[in-house]
């Protein structure tokens, strides 16, 4: 697509060339032509309004036809008369005045004058219209789109609160976000990130809240970011987060509007992107990890009880493998010797070192967890039957992994979806950890424990590290971290990212 | 916006825990009791605490870290040894508690990737990370008490003397680097705190001492060590989980190590930077 090519004026803004508007509907309507009168979606209709020649371009499937006619066509046709006193011609700057300022018309009020601009509010679902002797357009919003419905997200469980989840529409979050938190303090900036795709995100914040130059700073991040592809918030994160490799992110994403409402206001940045549901949130603490809705609408006593469950789960999942080959093979001494002898027994059954065996089986079950995902559900009972057939019996029958092995390994599965997000850095830290401890033994074991720690320590963005502020003999205990104080001692002092709770 | 721009008391206090304890591990018996240690440990202590605070005091007033002066040189050329020395006192604690607990040098091998580490990790890193270890030792240290509670006796505090407490050997007070490098080492404003660094050491050690008497009452031979508390550990069916708090120890020995080796490169980089004509290239560079 040559838009230069169509003579149209290069306008050099913010570093970038823009292709002007003409004044002459032909030739504004032959650049369009050269665009995308090839794609099937395109339409343009030419019409007369108060005389003046104009056309009325839409997507087909993201604007309404009927919406535009029920909106712009009847209602001009009606309000011909009072808009002009007699029915004569008129020029395409009248009419564009007339619509835009003496008429009840809903009209986008953005100034519309080169072909990017036409082009980004067609994408968006609306109606141009291009009037002739006139250098701008006007948009109208008729959009149309089929887009999946709001429903509860799968990824997210809760037993109380909101049911609702983000959808792939941009607009569609906006206004779920819009319609919990109703007040002038919620700004959401939308933009269109310099992709291939053109793709529109969008900077939520709330005002007073987020630290100003956070906001300038990711603002200023997403601008100058250049992705190939936008597909989804967490495209954007080697930009958010340059450098260094990390086996932790501290960033968070949730598909639930309550609880992006939530983190807005606590001070953080939610990022949207359109087509995809998850919303990105920055900067993020361990500590929300292991936290949910349900936590807040439970006793304290409760959700402390399932937090630490949480930690310990986590735990579990990323030392129980790693920890239980070096004490079966280093240390058998701090076994009992009743669960020693079953496990050795077990042991002498097999060819392969506890070692390798852990490996093997952490490994399969990754297998089996990758392929339940990304197989039609209508085959995933069948995996999982299989799986549980082959592994958890044929191969112990066939002497290839032996019982304490397998549970160790399943364990340490199930554990890790207690706490999904931490998922990614759960697996790589558990096979260093097993890695660690079959090589090196002890020492290995505590060495990776403690590059586990450093690791964790060592994560923050934007001036906020990922674990909590609490220094130790101080207050080694956090109003709402491992545990939580009641909710209403806790709303006494609402929390913000970027203060301390109490200082 | 918590970054911190030093290292912590929690974090100092943890490295000399680790030190503190490594001397109970090895110490032998048929030395001091714990009422001597108590009693001469304390006041030692209180010296310590009185000289870290002059010395951090006169070391800001007067800048005898960053001055660039001779004297200023001459101090980081010092801690620069002194902390060198720590390193390997450090090393050979943790490879001597690896080799007699778990049969293993693998500490050898992972020697170079601790210097590497510590080339990488930040101030708050080392802050969170005492944290963390803080409340493992204490988690680890309340098992073992747990474990030992029924083996201990206060009448085993009171045997008999072999001679009179004036005529006994007074303890040697462990000097360590952390104690007198508050200036440049500990966050600003709490190097008041980092001051009585000193009796948490002696805290842990005395501590030890004391836990070790109640269960074993005196230990007479030099052929035992302090490691016998820990042997004595008991619980059921389980009989060897004082490993746990070696392999707690050896974490923190880790990070001690990866703690003097920042702190040395720290020291090695003011060095540089302090020789007269190196300033202006490092300074550009």
């Amino acid at each position: 697509m040559n838009r230069r090519g169509a003579g149209h004026t290069v306008r050099q803004k913010d570093g970038v060339a823009k292709v002007q508007l003409k004044a002459q509907l032909g030739e504004n309507l032959s650049a369009l032509d050269r665009m995308f009168g090839s794609s099937a979606d395109y339409y343009a209709k030419k019409i007369r309004l108060y005389g003046c020649p104009g056309a009325i371009l839409i997507f087909d499937g993201m604007a309404s036809l009927e919406t535009l006619w029920t909106l712009l066509l009847d209602t001009v046709s009606r309000e011909s008369p009072p808009a002009f006193g007699a029915p004569v011609c008129h020029t395409g700057a009248e009419v564009y005045q007339a619509l835009m300022d003496r008429s009840d018309l809903p009209a986008q009020n953005a100034v519309i004058n080169d072909l990017d601009t036409v082009v980004m509010f067609l994408t968006a679902g609306m109606a141009v219209l291009l009037l002739d002797g006139c250098e701008k357009a006007i948009a109208f919003s008729v959009q149309s789109m089929n887009f999946r419905p709001v429903g509860e997200p799968s990824g997210e469980g809760n037993l109380r609160g909101s049911r609702e989840g983000f959808t792939d529409l941009l607009r569609v979050n906006l206004s779920l976000l819009r319609r919990l938190i109703r007040t002038d303090v919620l700004i959401m900036e939308a933009a269109q990130a310099d992709t291939q795709m053109r793709t529109e995100y969008a900077i939520c914040y709330c005002k007073g809240r987020a630290d100003p130059k956070m906001v300038e700073k990711i603002r200023k991040t997403l601008k100058e970011a250049r992705p190939e592809f936008l597909l989804d918030s967490s495209y954007f994160v080697p930009w958010l987060l340059p450098s260094r490799t990390r086996l932790f992110s501290p960033v968070s994403y949730t598909e639930r509007p309550a609880v992006a409402a939530a983190k807005l206001c606590e001070g953080k940045i939610v990022i949207l992107v359109n087509g995809s549901p998850s919303a990105l949130v920055v900067p993020a603490l361990f500590a929300e990890n292991f936290e949910c809705l349900d936590d807040y609408a439970t006793t304290a006593a409760f959700s402390s009880f399932l937090r630490i469950l949480k930690y310990v789960s986590f735990f579990l999942t990323v030392f129980l493998p790693g920890g239980f080959v070096c004490l079966a093979v280093y240390l058998p001494e701090l076994i009992p010797p009743q669960l020693l002898y079953k496990i050795m027994a077990a042991e002498r059954a097999t060819p392969l070192p506890l070692f390798a065996e852990m490996i093997m089986v952490i490994l399969i079950l990754e297998i089996i967890r990758e392929a339940g995902l990304r197989m039609p559900q209508s085959l995933g009972h069948s995996v999982s039957l299989v799986a549980a057939l082959i592994i958890g019996d044929a191969a112990i029958a066939a002497g290839l992994m032996s019982t304490p092995v397998i549970l160790v390994g399943s364990i340490t599965s199930i554990a890790v979806f207690i706490t999904p997000s931490l998922y990614e850095s759960a697996t790589l830290l558990r096979l260093i950890v097993v890695a660690a401890a079959g090589l090196a033994g002890p020492v290995g074991l505590v060495a990776a424990f403690l590059f586990f720690v450093f690791s964790l320590s060592g994560v923050s963005v934007m001036g906020v590290p990922y674990l909590a502020d609490r220094p130790f003999p101080q207050r080694p205990i956090s109003e709402d971290g491992m545990i939580r104080k009641n909710y209403r001692t806790l709303s006494r002092e609402p929390f913000n990212i970027w203060h301390k709770r109490r200082e | 916006m918590i970054e911190s721009k030093g290292i912590s008391v929690s974090a100092l206090g943890l490295g000399l825990a680790c030190a503190a304890m490594a001397q109970n591990f090895a110490s032998v018996g048929d030395t001091l009791s714990a009422r001597e240690q108590i009693l001469f440990g304390l006041p030692g202590a209180a010296a310590l605490s009185a000289a870290s605070l002059l010395f951090s005091g006169l070391a800001m007033r007067y800048r005898i870290f960053e001055s660039g002066t001779a004297l200023s040189r001459c101090a980081n050329a010092a801690f620069l040894l002194w902390f060198g020395a720590e390193l390997a006192r450090t090393v050979l604690d943790a490879q001597s508690v690896c080799r007699q607990q778990f049969g293993s040098n693998a500490l050898i091998g992972l020697l170079p990737l601790l210097v590497l580490l510590s080339g990488w990790m930040e101030n708050h890193a080392y802050n969170y990370t005492a944290r963390i270890l803080w409340w493992l030792l204490l988690a680890a240290g309340a098992v073992c008490v747990i474990g030992l509670a029924g083996q201990m006796h206060w009448q085993r505090l009171f045997g008999p003397e072999t001679s009179s407490v004036w005529q006994t050997p007074l303890p040697q007070l462990a000097l360590y680097p952390e104690y007198f490098s508050l200036a440049f080492l500990c966050i600003r404003g709490r190097e008041r705190s980092g001051a009585f660094l000193p009796f948490w050491a002696f805290g842990i050690q005395a501590g030890y001492s004391l836990a070790l008497e109640l269960v074993l009452g005196r230990m007479r031979s030099p052929d035992y060590t302090g490691l016998e508390l820990l042997r004595a550990w008991g619980f059921g069916f389980f009989s060897r989980l004082d490993a746990v708090l070696i392999l707690i120890w050896l974490a923190i020995a880790l990070f001690r190590i990866c703690f003097l080796c920042s702190c040395i490169q720290l020291l090695w980089r003011r060095s540089v930077a302090l020789v007269p004509g190196r300033a202006g290239k490092e300074g550009r560079a």
